[in-house]
C-alpha cells in the first residue's frame, strides 16, 4: 500500500525528504575519514588560505568554463539566427557550484551524490554539468545531500542534436562510463565520426546547447531503416569532483513528479 | 533501554557501512550490512528486534537506495520473521554453519527485494544476489564478534 502511495503519488515526498535529516549523520561519518584526510593536508595556515583562494578560483573557473562550452554551440546557433533574424535566447543560466561527497554503492547503476540539497534550493529534475560537458540530472533530492543519475545510466535519455548540422537524436546510457548510444538515427543522416553532439532542450529537462558527447563510431548496416551511432560522453563522469546544478529561467520543478520514479 | 540505545547504535554502524565510499570495482564486495545487523539483533535481542523494526529500517533503506517506500520493509518482515524462527536451532549451530544460514537469509531477503521491485516498478536491473549473499556470509563471524563485543562491553 505505501509502495503504491509512494509510486503514484507525491504524498510521501515529504516523509522521503525528512528521513533525509536521519540518515545525514551516517552519511558525515562515513565520510568523516576523507575529511579528516582534507584536514591534514590543509593543517599549515598559510598554506591554507592559499588554498581557500585556489578553491575560490577553482569554483570561478567553473562557472566561466560552463559559458565557453555553449560557445561552439552559439556560433552555429548566431548563423541560423542571424538568417531568421529572430532575438538570441537567454544563455546565462544560473549555477551553483556543488561537489560530489560519494558514488552510489549499488553497482546497478551510475549515480553520485552531491553535497547540495533541498536547503540550497535543489530540486528533482535539475541538470546537472561538469566542467566539460553535462553530467546528468537530479533524482532525489534529501536536505542537505542529492542523487544524480548520470548520463551513461542505462536508464537514462537525453535528447541531443548534431552541433555541426541540427541532426536530432536520443542519446541513452549503455550502462559504460565512456559509451552513449544514439537510437533513431535515420540512415540517411548526415553524422560523421567527430562530430559533436549537444542537449537539444527538446524534452524539456535539459537546457539547450550543453555539450553532450563526441560521436565515436558510425555503423550503417545494410536495409536496416536507422544506423547504429557511438558517442563518448563529453563530461568526465568518472572523475570530476565539482559540478554545476544549472538553475534555468522558468524551469520549474519539472515534468509530473512520477515521470522521474519510472525512470531508475 | 541500554539495549535500546546499543541496538540503535549497532543499526547507525551498518548505516555508515551501507554508505561507506567505495572503489567501483569493489562494488560487488559490499556486505548487506543493515540485513547482517538485523540477523544479529534478531538473534541476541528478540525483545528489541520484532517486526515492527522493519519499518523504520526499511523506510530508512528505503531512502538510502532510492527505492518506493515500503520495499525494504516487506524484505525486513521476512528476514526477521525467519530469524525468529530459525533462533533456537542457530544457536545450537556451529559458525560454519551459521554462515551457510545466513547466505541462505540474506539471499532469500534479497530475493524477496526483487520480486517486489518486479512487482511494483517498471525498469528493474537484478542485482548478483548469489555474490551478495556469499561476501554477507563471509563477513557474518566478523560482524557478529564485532557487534556481540560492542554489546557486552558497553555498562548498563
Amino acid at each position: 500500500m505505501i509502495m503504491w502511495v509512494d509510486i503514484n503519488t507525491s504524498w510521501l515526498q515529504s516523509v522521503r525528504y525528512h528521513l533525509g535529516y536521519v540518515l545525514k549523520p551516517g552519511h558525515d561519518v562515513a565520510l568523516f575519514p576523507r575529511l579528516v584526510v582534507g584536514l591534514l593536508g590543509e593543517s599549515a595556515d598559510s598554506r591554507s588560505k592559499l588554498l581557500d583562494d585556489n578553491k575560490q578560483l577553482k569554483a570561478r573557473n567553473l562557472v566561466l568554463q560552463q559559458r565557453v562550452q555553449r560557445l561552439a554551440y552559439l556560433e552555429a546557433e548566431n548563423i541560423t539566427l542571424r538568417e531568421l533574424l529572430s532575438a538570441s535566447e537567454q544563455v546565462d543560466d544560473k549555477v551553483l557550484v556543488t561537489s560530489v561527497t560519494s558514488i552510489d554503492p549499488d553497482p546497478r547503476t551510475y549515480q553520485v551524490l552531491l553535497d547540495k540539497g533541498g536547503e540550497d534550493g535543489v530540486f528533482i529534475g535539475q541538470p546537472v554539468l561538469d566542467a566539460k560537458g553535462l553530467m546528468g540530472q537530479v533524482i532525489d533530492v534529501l536536505p542537505n545531500s542529492s542523487k544524480v543519475l548520470l548520463i551513461a545510466d542505462s536508464n537514462h535519455v537525453i535528447p541531443v542534436q548534431v552541433n555541426r548540422n541540427g541532426v536530432r537524436a536520443i542519446a541513452v546510457g549503455t550502462g559504460s562510463l565512456d559509451t552513449l548510444e544514439l537510437l533513431y538515427v535515420a540512415s540517411t543522416a548526415d553524422i560523421n565520426v567527430g562530430d559533436y553532439l549537444v542537449s537539444s532542450g527538446l524534452g524539456g529537462r535539459y537546457p539547450q546547447g550543453y555539450p553532450v558527447g563526441i560521436v565515436s563510431s558510425v555503423e550503417r548496416p545494410a536495409g536496416e531503416p536507422f544506423i547504429k551511432v557511438q558517442a563518448r560522453p563529453s563530461a568526465r563522469l568518472d572523475s570530476s569532483r565539482h559540478l554545476l546544478l544549472v538553475f534555468r529561467a522558468g524551469a520549474g520543478r519539472v515534468p509530473p513528479d512520477n515521470l522521474w520514479r519510472k525512470v531508475r | 533501554m541500554r539495549l535500546i540505545v546499543m541496538s540503535v547504535f549497532a543499526l547507525f554502524l551498518a548505516f555508515v557501512c551501507e554508505h561507506w565510499p567505495i572503489a567501483p570495482k569493489f562494488y560487488w564486495l559490499l556486505p548487506q550490512w543493515v540485513a547482517l545487523t538485523v540477523i544479529f539483533l534478531s538473534l541476541t535481542v528478540p525483545i528489541v528486534s520484532r517486526i515492527a523494526l522493519a519499518i523504520p529500517v526499511g523506510l530508512l533503506m528505503d531512502v538510502e537506495h532510492l527505492l518506493p517506500l515500503g520495499t525494504h520493509m516487506i524484505a525486513f518482515s521476512l528476514l526477521i520473521y525467519l530469524v525468529h524462527l530459525l533462533r533456537n536451532r542457530l544457536y545450537m549451530l556451529n559458525i560454519v554453519q551459521q554462515m551457510m544460514v545466513v547466505f541462505l537469509l540474506v539471499a532469500s531477503y534479497q530475493i524477496v527485494l526483487l520480486l517486489t521491485q518486479m512487482l511494483m516498478m517498471e525498469y528493474v536491473i537484478p542485482n548478483n544476489i548469489v555474490v551478495s549473499a556469499c561476501v554477507s556470509a563471509l563477513m557474518w563471524p566478523w560482524w557478529r564478534v564485532l557487534l556481540k563485543t560492542l554489546f557486552q562491553r558497553v555498562p548498563a
